[in-house]
């Protein structure tokens, strides 16, 4: 079972697609990382095989405020993060976690100032991969939602029932008209957003554009995936391609984020790609915290 | 500090060889080993397409061994498409310019850049193979894109017209025929235009020739037709002289490199064709937006129809609720935007190139933009948002002669007609009793209104005027509109600019607007007059009382020239500007702006044009808001090609300014930086919004 250091941290994630070989593109960026673990996989009937691999990424430079540690610092409860010292100098070692799927690999990271240099490193080093990122043109999913904010995505392959549900959106308001910012950011955040009056009621202007004389985009939009209405594992996403989730202890939640992809491409039109690394444009998403119920 | 700009410089040796370099030498280093050794020297900045944040540039490759020249029409979303495809090293070799050969790749063999070449939008390669460095113009290799755009519309000359017009309409034509062939291949979008630019040729001909034939004793009338000829004669030097500067600029620098050097010395290998392009793209897109309703429309079809109580004593205006932005009633439709359609049908795009001489500068026909924008673009004196003020000049120029009857249709002697005057004395003696007039006459009203209110403003009497002495006669009121027409011309100007390309960013809008001014000489003589413009379109909107709107657009002024003087930009003329605050002539003067452009602001704000050129529902750095500080677009990032990214020219210049205002700009290499507004902004498509 993996152990992520930071497993309380809420990670950002980046997903890539490959036109080629998964495992090759998992190898490259697992090469800028030190103390690679073992990978785990994850198999379930009629779905791939999820690979995922724990590593460090070696940072002089300090992401994380306080440390942790046991009184003693034993093999079960090491300093948090850990250091190793690289050609003499003293680095920080950082959760890397890598999953791949198909022809998908997902990233984490447990800071977001180290995912903005590392997925940039990774970008570089799988130049002429043909490797491009998955990002969700979430206007167009708060529209295929519709007010109730659910969609069924059980495939025929499903043993249970399969619902995308929304749990956080962050609506940006422009008036065309009067030029004013009365109104200029509207976030909300729950369980499930579509069964709020409150959320049928700033997604109208979004589903019909005649609604409203305001311009209403969504900038952030959180979903989970719900199995037979239990919630199995959350993200959220910008305009980008940039994700944040929180993934646990035991990282399954990571395992999840592909099941949540995969029912989301269920839906049609949202998933594109880009060749541009979503961490590049993230100001929107920075300081989001995905929650851990 | 890196400099992340390069040249790329080629010398003669003579019998069809070149010495070819890529250097990051400054162009003075080039020029100063050009003249001790005597040799010619062509070269052109190029820049390194993919950089990695908080790293240096990529290192020049050495030795040159090849360059490889992709004609991009789309070079923002063709950097995009390429590059998950291309290997570590590659990244490194791979550079956008400002023309027509929009990217290039070093170091590449042959088989590669065709590879590359079948993921371009436009197929035409150029590749340069090197001996050491060394290039035999003989084995230069051509690969041709088979696609060709055409235009179906057939032009039928009028050839014989006499000299007089011959000239022009001889240089007309033939430029079109050159632009034709250049713009099949470069611009096919602009091919429409040249049709355009036929028809209204052909127009202006007609008119002279009816003119002409006409024969009649009356002296008045014979004047009044000379006038008229002159006119056309005039448009047609003017569209002759524009079309002569797009060939130069628009067509150099394509294939074959070697023979078609640019006009422009500093330019002299790849021309411009790129920034030129960019600048058209800019103004393709404001005049796309306004095409939705066209202004000249909606006064004589929809403002005639309908009837409004103007205000008439400046001396007691007070603005209100009616001209705020942001009225109590937020569903109430812009008067504008209502009473049906009104498409533009037959509009003539503007002709759009570059101009040391002239700057930033309209006429009729044709927009120019300071040539400094090739290199300092993103410096706020020369940010490509300055042409959006033209632009506004453009649409102007059309509200006026729809309010004044002063086109090419209208046979007139006199600037206003004696009804202009009739209904103007009506409106003005009734002293605001109430009475309803035509929206359109009201707004002529106010404007030969404010015309007045200028002239009493300019000498400020001690004790009031006397009855005679308000007592105004057409021919008072004919110079006092010719001496103040312009003023409220660049009223409605800042009005339209502010509201529509700024989006009311007040401080953005008046540092923008102040460095730039202080790079021309006009704002030296006329401080009052461009003050007092820039204090009315800061208040207007406000619908606030006269005292309180002058002390707020005070002190956004103050605070935007502090924001200037912070960001390195100076001049004298800021510490008078403060002194001018308190200067009651400057308030007497602001008094009749503030009202002329609150009028404009109720009749003139159009929620369907706005709309449109935010383009927040499409474009994809917006993030939902017209606020500069918000938009997303960085240069680590690439057009997404799939959707063919959708990037508002004005969005993003403005984000640009704020950057470098603010001192954000990632790297500090300004041509670089301005190399790369001008090559995102030219991959826009034509009309998107």
């Amino acid at each position: 079972m993996l152990k992520p250091d930071l497993c309380s941290r809420t990670y950002t994630a980046e997903v890539l697609r490959t036109k080629g070989n998964a495992e090759l593109i998992a190898d490259t960026i697992g090469r800028l990382t030190t103390e690679r673990r073992s990978p785990e996989q994850i198999t379930g009937p009629g779905v791939d095989p999820v690979v995922i691999m724990h590593s460090f990424i070696a940072s002089q430079i300090r992401f994380h405020r306080p440390v942790r540690a046991g009184a003693v610092p034993t093999e079960e409860i090491p300093v948090v993060p850990r250091t190793k010292l690289i050609r003499g100098k003293e680095h920080y070692l950082y959760d890397l976690l890598l999953a791949r799927c198909g022809l998908d690999v997902m990233v984490a990271v447990p800071f977001h100032a180290l995912a903005q240099i590392f997925f940039s490193q990774a970008d570089r080093a799988l130049a002429g991969k043909r490797v491009v990122y998955e990002k969700l043109d979430i206007t167009k999913m708060v529209m295929q939602l519709g007010k109730s904010g659910v969609a069924d995505v059980s495939t025929s392959e499903s043993r249970r029932k399969l619902e995308i549900g929304l749990t956080r959106c962050q609506l940006s308001y422009s008036d065309p008209e009067r030029r004013s910012c009365d109104l200029q950011l509207v976030s909300l955040s729950g369980a499930h957003l579509g069964k709020t009056d409150v959320y049928q009621y700033v997604v109208e202007p979004v589903i019909d554009s005649n609604a409203s004389s305001l311009a209403v985009t969504p900038v952030l939009l959180g979903f989970s995936l719900y199995a037979d209405g239990i919630k199995k594992t959350s993200a959220t996403t910008d305009r980008h391609g940039n994700f944040k989730l929180w993934v646990g202890p035991g990282a399954t939640r990571v395992e999840r984020l592909f099941a949540l992809l995969d029912g989301i491409e269920t839906i049609e039109g949202i998933v594109s790609t880009t060749a541009n690394v979503p961490i590049l444009q993230s100001r929107t998403i920075e300081g989001v915290e995905e929650g851990q119920e | 500090m890196h400099s992340f700009t390069r040249y790329l410089s080629l010398h003669s040796r003579g019998t069809g060889q070149f010495v070819v370099s890529i250097s990051e030498a400054t162009p003075f280093e080039l020029l100063q080993d050009a003249l001790n050794g005597v040799t010619d020297l062509r070269y052109s900045p190029v820049f390194p397409a993919y950089l990695t944040p908080g790293q240096a540039p990529p290192a020049i490759p050495e030795p040159l061994k090849s360059v490889a020249f992709f004609f991009a029409r789309f070079p923002y979303h063709m950097l995009g498409r390429i590059k998950p495809e291309l290997a570590p090293d590659e990244l490194d070799q791979v550079y956008f310019t400002q023309g027509l050969a929009s990217i290039l790749c070093v170091n590449c063999d042959l088989s590669r850049a065709l590879a590359l070449r079948e993921l371009m939008d436009h197929k035409l390669l150029e590749y340069w193979p090197l001996q050491d460095a060394i290039l035999q113009s003989d084995n230069v290799v051509i690969e041709h894109d088979p696609r060709k755009a055409t235009s179906t519309e057939k032009i039928v000359l009028q050839p014989g017209l006499g000299p007089e017009l011959d000239v022009y309409v001889e240089q007309i034509y033939a430029s079109i025929v050159t632009l034709r062939h250049s713009y099949t291949l470069f611009n096919p979008e602009e091919l429409n235009t040249l049709d355009s630019i036929a028809r209204l040729t052909d127009r202006l001909i007609t008119l002279y020739c009816e003119v002409k034939q006409r024969h009649t004793d009356a002296i008045e009338q014979a004047l009044n037709d000379s006038k008229r000829c002159h006119a056309v004669v005039s448009a047609l030097a003017e569209l002759s002289a524009s079309l002569s500067y797009l060939v130069t600029q628009g067509t150099s620098g394509c294939s074959p490199i070697l023979a078609n050097p640019s006009p422009f010395p500093h330019f002299s290998l790849l021309g411009v064709g790129g920034a030129l392009r960019a600048v058209r793209k800019f103004t393709r897109y404001l005049e796309s937006a306004f095409s939705v309703r066209d202004a000249s429309e909606v006064i004589e079809q929809g403002y005639t129809c309908r009837s409004v109580d103007f205000p008439v004593r400046i001396s007691l205006y007070e603005s209100g609720d009616a001209y705020k932005f942001s009225a109590p009633d937020q569903h109430v439709q812009e008067e504008f935007d209502s009473g049906g359609e009104f498409p533009e049908k037959d509009d003539v795009p503007l002709l759009t190139y570059l101009s040391l001489r002239h700057g930033f500068k309209e006429s009729k026909f044709a927009i120019t933009a300071a040539t400094e924008i090739l290199t300092a673009e993103v410096s706020p004196q020369w940010t490509m948002m300055t042409l959006s003020h033209e632009i506004m000049h453009n649409r102007v120029r059309l509200i006026f002669q729809a309010l004044f009857g002063s086109g090419w249709k209208h046979d007139r002697n006199s600037v206003l007609t004696a009804q202009h005057f009739l209904d103007f004395k009506d409106w003005y003696e009734s002293r605001g009793a109430g009475k309803q007039y035509k929206l359109d006459c009201a707004l002529s009203n106010a404007i030969l209104n404010f015309c007045c209110a200028m002239d009493r403003a300019m000498e400020i009497k001690q004790i009031r005027r006397s009855v005679d002495e308000r007592k105004v006669s057409q021919s008072d009121l004919e110079e006092a509109y010719g001496r103040h027409k312009l003023r409220a011309m660049e009223l409605f100007v800042h009005f339209h600019d502010y509201y529509f390309a700024y989006a009311c960013q007040d401080r953005l809008y008046t540092t923008s607007l102040w460095a730039s001014w202080i790079a021309v000489a006009a704002p030296y003589s006329r401080l009052i007059d461009y003050l007092v413009r820039t204090l009315a379109t800061v208040a207007c909107g406000t619908g606030l009382k006269c005292d309180p709107a002058f002390e707020h657009a005070s002190e956004v002024l103050a605070d935007s020239l502090l924001i200037l003087e912070r960001s390195g930009v100076h001049s004298p003329l800021f510490d008078k500007m403060r002194t001018l605050l308190s200067d009651e002539k400057v308030y007497a003067i602001f008094k009749p702006s503030y009202y002329l452009i609150d009028q404009v602001r109720r009749f003139f704000a159009s929620r369907d044009i706005s709309k449109r050129i935010d383009g927040l529902d499409k474009d994809p750095f917006a993030e939902g808001s017209t606020s500069a500080t918000t938009y997303s677009a960085n240069i680590f990032v690439y057009g997404e090609d799939d959707q063919r990214t959708f990037v508002s020219p004005i969005r993003f210049s403005l984000a640009s300014l704020s950057r470098s205002m603010s001192g954000q700009s990632p790297i500090k290499d300004r041509r670089w930086l301005t190399a790369w507004n001008t090559m995102v902004i030219s991959s826009q498509g034509a009309n998107k919004c």
